[in-house]
């Protein structure tokens, strides 16, 4: 279990985050949803541990996040951030293989996880392709595939593992966004791994994620299944958007969300 | 090219380049006025190195007939010098390498950064406070020097550092620009000192600007074996750190490396390599720039090749930019700066067309 409680985070004068309090659990992929600069960063990077709240407590795995050794967390839990620094050119496989620092795993072993974890982010064809000379979609498919080979294996650390993804289809095309989200899905639902997610695309959210987390202004504004979140009156207060809500028609428990263009604030 | 495939298997790579670095130090050992037979350096070498690492002129071994004479010029000229090369070549060359990864950027270099600049500054300022008395105190002069070009070096990289980084990025702008207001800086301070002081305590000021691997001291080439190697056998340790970092500092710390006590150490070994190197041979440019460029070009970024590589080439480049420093004017000598200065400086332009035509990033 991976748990907030309480969580402020203030910089700059402003607060990025008021007392938020979550849980994640292994097995379940649970979105992050919010307008820009709701907190959304901010709370994965509290998650993550690269940053220290300026109140309240993240526990994970029964033990405050601090009190981890970084290379045990490290091996229990991987993090794609939104952008990539990387600007050497490596191969994609060997990016992918990065993930598997933390591990003391042989050399073959290692091998086969990342050609895997390829494979899961669709990537197999770029193996040997030079990083640099990627689209930015597919060097964040790489970047992806580096994270889930960080945490492909359970670990004595950990009884769950958590991969932390901040938007990671933002530049995917529409196949790519399904494809790794139910590729996410699936790995969350075989094995004890919790994926927490930042997403923008809304039905995306509503189709794959067990349960939605929406922030405001660095406020929990409400947190559930899809269908008991996504309601017109939540999406026009937190999103400022006149959303129509209709059942989907292959799954009734999943909200279709459709945007009203005529009563939209800017017309 | 069958090279390349070489050199993508790290032990064949770092085998041939070891071979390389031999073959040189051997050909050194035979350039200079007394010509000589290139077997009978090899024969006699064990009882030069003998002789340069007991510090006694008399060593208990009688020398065979005829080897008395190329003995002592091996054990008190050329070996020290090749072994000044190599270890300021090795350093140099690895140290860029590390920086351009702690940088996470292909531009870093150790002269370009002022590290050197810095180190010599220490070194300067040493000698002219302390002359008479560093010449008097013996052994500890011969440490105190060493000591104060790496406290120069280190401070040099740590301001450069942390006005180029913020936040877990570097800026390299901001970097080439510190790094040059730190050489102006240091070569204004060495420049003033070596003006005001007298010129048998400072030697002059182009030993200090374009270096020189001629060494009379060999007390001090052991000194600085001893505080170096242990920091060439450390610093490719740090290669899986370094690959982690060109992901981005937040990202390696999610792979579990503790960044700030990487970074602090990788500041302290290449400020205490650098600072000892250029307390004996000055500041020698380009090798830290062009070598680790050369090894990228051919067998990639990964430092886990990278740094060895790095090394070993470093070493191979800087004798042999020795030899040609010796050799093209014999019996007088180039200061060796301006040899690399000028395999390095056309190279570099290069690079830098090659890669603005493939628009690919620099390195």
């Amino acid at each position: 279990m991976l748990g907030a409680r309480n969580l402020s985070v203030r910089a700059g004068g402003r607060d990025l985050l008021r007392a938020v309090s979550a849980e994640f659990h292994g097995g379940q992929l649970v979105a992050v949803a919010g307008p820009n600069g709701a907190g959304k960063t901010t709370l994965l990077r509290c998650l993550s541990g690269e940053l220290t709240p300026t109140a309240g407590q993240i526990q994970f795995g029964g033990k405050p996040l601090a009190a981890w050794r970084r290379d045990a967390l490290a091996r229990a839990r991987a993090v794609l951030p939104q952008q990539s620094a990387l600007d050497f050119p490596f191969s994609a496989r060997d990016v992918v293989l990065m993930g598997r620092l933390p591990h003391a795993t042989a050399a073959a072993h290692n091998n086969a996880i990342a050609d895997a974890a390829l494979a899961f982010c669709d990537c197999e064809k770029l193996a040997a392709r030079d990083y640099t000379n990627l689209s930015g979609g597919e060097q964040q498919r790489v970047q992806t595939a580096r994270a889930v080979a960080q945490i492909w294996e359970s670990t004595e650390d950990s009884a769950a593992r958590f991969l932390l993804l901040d938007e990671p289809v933002s530049m995917l095309d529409l196949r790519h966004q399904y494809r790794l989200m139910y590729n996410l899905r699936g790995l969350s639902a075989r094995q004890p791994i919790g994926v927490v997610c930042i997403l923008h695309n809304l039905n995306l959210v509503a189709q794959f994620a067990d349960r939605i987390l929406i922030l405001n202004r660095g406020e929990l504004v409400t947190c559930g299944a899809p269908y008991e979140v996504f309601t017109e009156p939540t999406l026009r207060r937190v999103f400022d958007l006149d959303v129509a809500v209709q059942p989907h028609p292959e799954d009734e428990k999943i909200p279709l969300l459709i945007p009203r263009m005529k009563k939209h604030p800017a017309a | 090219m069958p090279l390349i495939k070489l050199f993508a298997r790290r032990r064949a790579g770092l085998a041939l380049l070891t071979v390389l670095v031999a073959v040189v130090a051997w050909w050194s050992l035979n350039v200079g006025v007394l010509a000589t037979e290139p077997l009978g350096v090899l024969r006699a070498l064990p009882q030069a190195v003998a002789r340069v690492f007991l510090l006694h002129n008399e060593f208990a071994i009688v020398p065979r007939a005829g080897e008395a004479q190329l003995i002592t010029i091996l054990a008190e000229i050329r070996l020290p010098r090749l072994l000044l090369g190599l270890l300021c070549g090795a350093g140099l060359g690895l140290c860029g390498a590390v920086a351009q990864g702690l940088f996470r950027n292909p531009m870093a270099d150790p002269g370009l950064l002022g590290i050197s600049s810095g180190a010599a500054l220490g070194a300067v300022l040493t000698i002219v406070i302390g002359g008479e008395w560093l010449a008097a105190t013996g052994v500890f002069g011969a440490w105190l020097l060493p000591a104060m070009a790496f406290a120069g070096s280190w401070l040099s990289m740590f301001a450069v550092y942390r006005l180029a980084t913020a936040r877990g990025k570097t800026d390299i702008a901001t970097m080439l620009l510190a790094g040059i207001a730190v050489n102006a800086i240091t070569g204004a301070g060495i420049g003033l000192l070596s003006y005001l002081a007298a010129d048998a305590e400072l030697r002059d000021l182009i030993f200090w600007s374009l270096g020189s691997l001629e060494i009379t001291d060999r007390r001090k080439l052991i000194f600085a074996l001893l505080m170096v190697l242990p920091a060439l056998v450390i610093l490719p340790r740090f290669a899986n750190a370094l690959n982690a970092n060109l992901l981005g500092e937040a990202e390696a710390g999610h792979l579990g490396f503790d960044m700030e006590r990487v970074k602090r150490r990788l500041i302290i070994l290449v400020a205490l390599v650098v600072g000892v190197a250029v307390s004996l041979s000055g500041i020698i440019g380009f090798v830290g720039l062009v070598v680790p460029h050369l090894i990228r070009l051919i067998a990639g970024p990964d430092h886990r090749m990278l740094l060895p590589a790095s090394m070993l080439f470093g070493a191979a480049l800087l004798v042999v930019a020795d030899i040609a420093a010796r050799s093209l004017v014999a019996p007088a000598e180039i200061p060796i700066g301006i040899i690399t200065a000028i395999l390095g400086g056309p190279f570099f332009l290069w690079l830098l067309v090659r890669y603005r035509r493939a628009r690919a990033p620099i390195c």
